[in-house]
């Protein structure tokens, strides 16, 4: 009878842990990178890449503000090696936009190969909260998108 | 009571009326109609270019010539579906009509929004460059003949046809260009026949089936027994169009339009025949049944000499018949619509450069005709244009409000190519997407060059060669803007035997 009671509480107990679901939001916003331009860029080049943001939910009643940031490497400078053709650092999500594109226009100029030379792009705030950044999840895939200028 | 049940069934009343008894529907995303840039706004450009129906991400590329400059400062006009919808570009209103440039060297973001929905479109505009033609497949046969190409209007893909040598018994071939080279276009082996045929033409219908109509040898390899045939290549099989021995023998390539149990064959007659004279146009058409010779098109003189009988695949997706009746050296374009043809223009009478007009200025040797998006015709022909010498002009043919006949000698004749010394069948013309007219030939050296109306100077480009010792050349465009160029190699070329099928391509 004990050894019964004990076993049917040890049930309930387990059955208890599992009931621990992570909540997440409804919708989310987050880089599209297959129909983005390429994330590797050479030094050579000068060429104007859109890095598209997906809005991924239902048809919206208002829109949702995200802002983004652009942080270079220490290899990179803004206005030598590239120019954020997107201006203000906002995205407008207005009802029945899905994809809105952060454009990026590269220049020609030698790197140095030692320093960082990458370029990170990543939402960073939402007007709206109840969109999630990124893919749902901890690990917030696609929530930043980094680009490379390698050396020839 | 009585009061106050009257005064309920008032209350009731009003409060029914008052409800909305249509409540109002889901907002349906605006759309563009129509997106592109006009040449009542443009001085540089000839045509307009429109595009219809565009997808979320517009890509338009200006005619060949122009600096990147251009695309810096200019116009675009937006048709929208909704009258209430607003337009903005790059975060600006955008009103119809007002003419205001705008800098499309980047990306150009277009927010169309009605209400509370909003449309994304991006629009990326470029210079084309000048094409680079590269050779992409030969043929392995040895061929007597001219090739003739045509285009699937469905799947894009050109094919090209011939006939083989005496050693090959004059057997005709075909061949497809799919999967980076030539494979047969009909089975396993590019002779769809295994017997004699010469003077032939092959044609795309505009559902995408593939006729070859050519002087058929089938029952008797005397002249007298030649006749015309019409076979259906399919993909596993060469199919008669019905029997070959009711229709006298072509004198020229035929054409064929229509499809299936609505079919037209257009040549010159072989002999006279049915009331038709020798030389003279057979226009015959199957039922599903027989063949009816003898058809007629309204405004045509049946007597005159049908010497080329062209199928012309407009770039407006139609299909005409392009003759040159030789008797009286003018030319005729008419349009395939069904049940039979009507006409665009006849007998036209090429003019010089000054305007005037005498008898026998046009050349028999080679001529063309190409039509672009709007339907505007242009005739490549041979002409004296400036002097006794026949030379090469393209005719841009227009009409006036009241219907009469307008010639543009577009760009001046080409006062190098002289047919005479150039010869026959050495000379093609299309129109590429934007209106621009391409013309390729072969030099009396045998090499073979292209040349196109450069979009800033009006004027024809300075001629590019595409190959050596490659000759009879014929120039289409698909539908996806590749340029295909189809000639056969010419006695002294260096690397490919003479007598081979070659193929070039420029995207």
């Amino acid at each position: 009878m004990n050894r019964r009671i004990i076993l049917i509480i040890a049930a309930m107990l387990s059955l208890a842990s599992c009931s621990k679901f992570v909540e997440f939001k409804d919708f989310f916003i987050a880089f599209s990178p297959g129909t983005s331009d390429p994330t590797s860029i050479s030094e050579a080049g000068t060429i104007t890449c859109a890095y598209y943001v997906h809005y991924a939910g239902t048809l919206p009643d208002e829109a949702s503000v995200v802002t983004f940031s652009v942080t270079p490497g220490d290899g990179l400078k803004e206005g030598v090696d590239y120019e954020i053709v997107t201006k203000g650092g906002k995205l407008n999500f207005l009802p029945g936009i899905y994809n809105l594109p952060i454009r990026i226009r590269f220049l020609p100029h030698e790197l140095d190969p030692s320093k960082d030379n990458s370029l990170v792009l990543r939402l960073e705030e939402c007007s709206n909260d109840r969109l999630t950044l990124g893919y749902p999840g901890p690990a917030e895939n696609n929530r930043e998108i980094k680009i490379i200028k390698y050396k020839e | 009571m009585k009061k106050a049940l009257l005064f309920l069934a008032a209350a009731a009343v009003l409060a029914f009326a008052s409800c909305d008894k249509t409540p109002e529907g889901p907002v349906v995303a605006p759309k563009i109609l129509e997106f592109g840039f006009l040449a009542e706004d443009h001085g540089f450009l000839e045509n307009d270019i429109v595009v219809s129906n565009p997808d979320e991400l517009i890509q338009i590329t200006l005619p060949i010539g122009l600096s990147s400059e251009v695309c810096k400062a200019l116009v675009p006009n937006i048709v929208v579906d909704t009258v209430a919808a607003v337009v903005t570009i790059n975060g600006e209103a955008y009103v119809s009509g007002q003419a205001a440039a705008y800098d499309f060297s980047e990306d150009v973001d277009i927010l169309v929004s009605l209400k509370t929905v909003n449309t994304l479109y991006t629009v990326k505009v470029k210079a084309a460059s000048a094409p680079a033609f590269a050779m992409v497949a030969e043929a392995p046969d040895s061929t007597s003949a001219s090739p003739v190409m045509a285009i699937s209007p469905v799947t894009g893909v050109p094919y090209v046809a011939s006939y083989l040598t005496s050693e090959g018994g004059y057997y005709p071939i075909a061949y497809k260009f799919e999967g980076g080279s030539f494979t047969p276009a009909v089975g396993s082996k590019a002779n769809f026949l295994s017997h004699r045929v010469n003077q032939m033409g092959i044609s795309f219908t505009e559902s995408g089936n593939l006729y070859a109509a050519f002087r058929d040898y089938k029952k008797g390899t005397t002249p007298a027994l030649a006749r015309t045939s019409i076979v259906r290549l399919d993909e596993d099989e060469a199919r008669y169009v019905g029997d070959t021995a009711s229709i006298v023998y072509p004198r020229s390539n035929p054409a064929v339009f229509g499809d299936v149990n609505n079919l037209f064959v257009a040549y010159s007659c072989g002999a006279a025949d049915n009331g038709v004279a020798a030389r003279a146009l057979e226009l015959a058409k199957w039922g599903g049944a027989m063949w009816e010779v003898a058809q007629s098109i309204n405004g045509r003189t049946a007597s005159d000499y049908a010497y080329y009988t062209k199928t012309v695949y407009g770039k407006d997706g139609k299909s005409y018949l392009f003759i040159y009746n030789q008797n009286v050296h003018t030319y005729s374009l008419y349009k395939y619509v069904g049940e039979g043809f009507e006409t665009v223009f006849e007998g036209l009478k090429p003019t010089k450069a000054d305007g005037t007009y005498t008898d026998k200025m046009t050349n028999l040797r080679d001529c063309e005709c190409a039509v672009a998006a709007d339907g505007t015709p242009y005739v490549l022909a041979g002409c004296q244009f400036v002097d006794d010498k026949y030379i090469a002009g393209v005719i841009k043919v227009t009409k006036t409000a009241d219907g009469a006949i307008q010639q543009t000698l577009v760009g001046g004749a080409l006062t190098d190519r002289d047919i005479d010394k150039d010869y026959t069948d050495n000379w093609s013309l299309d129109i590429d997407a934007n209106g621009t007219p391409f013309f390729v030939f072969t030099d009396a050296d045998d090499n073979l060059s292209v040349t196109w109306i450069d979009a800033s100077t009006k004027a024809w480009a300075a001629p590019v060669q595409i190959a050596a010792k490659v000759e009879n050349p014929t120039i289409a465009f698909a539908k996806d803007g590749t340029a295909y160029v189809v000639g056969v190699t010419a006695k002294g070329n260096t690397t490919i035997p003479q007598g081979r099928i070659v193929l070039f391509m420029a995207k």
